[in-house]
């Protein structure tokens, strides 16, 4: 909401900003002579220290995030610490690695265009001795078999990883979390 | 050696060498301010506790590139303030607000003015447009020096104190006005 100059000044003509900046910063009054004798002055402010004081309350409110904040945040910081690296030479000169979030990322994306997945959710890739597994969320159109649509987002997803990444995914897991219409 | 004990620079250096208690630590630190700094700037829990995860998953892919030229939470602040600048330019224009208080019992010294005017606080700082609420939460709710609120805004200094002083004078106006 702008204000206009004019809205900001007192009937005596000092700015209200004056008066804000005196109390916001605990300075003492430009003009103090002028200050003395105005009952515009004065009454703006008890006002603005009133406006002031809501604010330095509102700074004091104690707000605290949830208790399991600290280890959703502190699990995917672990899991990003331990994120691997897959080889994906395609027998050109030089050596091409692609980490494991990428895979998780094209894996999620893939699972997206199956057709009855509704949402994706968590997803994750991991490399042991060389073999790359993929675990994937996702929620269900209603009245789609799930069987069959697990095997549609292994497909998906063992495709598009080949494709994108010339990466050979070995396992998917799929975790079908819920249904929706 | 105590990790509690070991002053920021060490920190900051051993996680940005992969070391996650160390991170884990500065978590413990800082968490809880950048959890305000959002929760000021997007007026919903839910929304400043997805951005304090985004900032630290931020901070730990970044520290690497930390080369300390400024204080460890001025760089924080500013990868949250960025956060919630992306967040509220997504955000649909209806959406609810008003998660600036906490919800508790008042206290025995809390008077029903008392409550009031923190509520009309809230409320004012919430219609306040969006980079003058970033420079006055950073200032008047974080405690930020000028310098500070440079770096993380982005901003001149003089920038820093005409936004603020406009901000001031606005939130004032509009906790004047009836809502």
């Amino acid at each position: 909401m702008p204000a206009s100059p004019e809205s900001n000044r007192l009937p005596c003509g000092t700015p209200l900003g004056d008066i804000v900046a005196e109390v916001a910063e605990g300075r003492p009054p430009a003009d103090p002579d002028h200050r003395a004798g105005c009952e515009h002055c004065q009454a703006a402010r008890l006002r603005v220290e009133r406006a002031w004081a809501g604010l330095r309350r509102l700074a004091d409110e104690p707000i605290t995030p949830s208790p399991d904040l600290r280890e959703r945040v502190l699990d995917w910081v672990r899991e990003l610490a331990s994120a691997g690296w897959v080889s994906a030479d395609g027998g050109d000169p030089g050596r091409t690695v692609v980490s494991t979030t990428v895979i998780a990322g094209l894996a999620a994306r893939a699972a997206a265009t199956v057709h009855d997945v509704a949402a994706v959710g968590a997803r994750r890739a991991r490399v042991d001795d060389g073999q790359v597994s993929v675990q994937v969320e996702v929620v269900a159109r209603f009245g789609a078999p799930l069987e069959a649509l697990a095997g549609r987002v292994r497909t998906a997803i063992t495709a598009d990883a080949l494709a994108i990444a010339q990466v050979e995914v070995t396992t998917v897991d799929v975790d079908v979390v819920d249904v929706r219409d | 050696m105590l990790l509690a004990r070991l002053d920021e620079r060490s920190l900051v250096g051993r996680a940005a060498d992969g070391d996650l208690a160390a991170f884990e630590e500065l978590f413990r630190r800082h968490s809880e301010a950048v959890y305000r700094l959002a929760v000021r700037l997007l007026s919903d829990r839910s929304d400043a506790e997805d951005a304090v995860q985004e900032v630290f998953v931020q901070a730990w892919k970044s520290l690497p590139g930390f080369r300390g030229e400024s204080r460890f939470t001025t760089w924080l602040y500013r990868i949250t303030v960025n956060r919630c600048r992306r967040v509220l330019r997504y955000r649909p224009v209806a959406a609810e607000l008003s998660d600036l208080v906490a919800d508790r019992r008042p206290g025995p010294a809390e008077t029903t003015m008392w409550r009031a005017e923190l509520a009309a606080a809230a409320r004012a700082l919430e219609r306040l447009e969006p980079r003058q609420r970033e420079v006055l939460v950073l200032r008047e709710l974080a405690g930020c020096s000028y310098q500070q609120i440079a770096a993380i805004c982005g901003l001149s200094h003089a920038a820093v104190r005409t936004r603020l002083h406009r901000a001031r004078t606005d939130l004032v106006r509009m906790m004047e006005e009836p809502s």
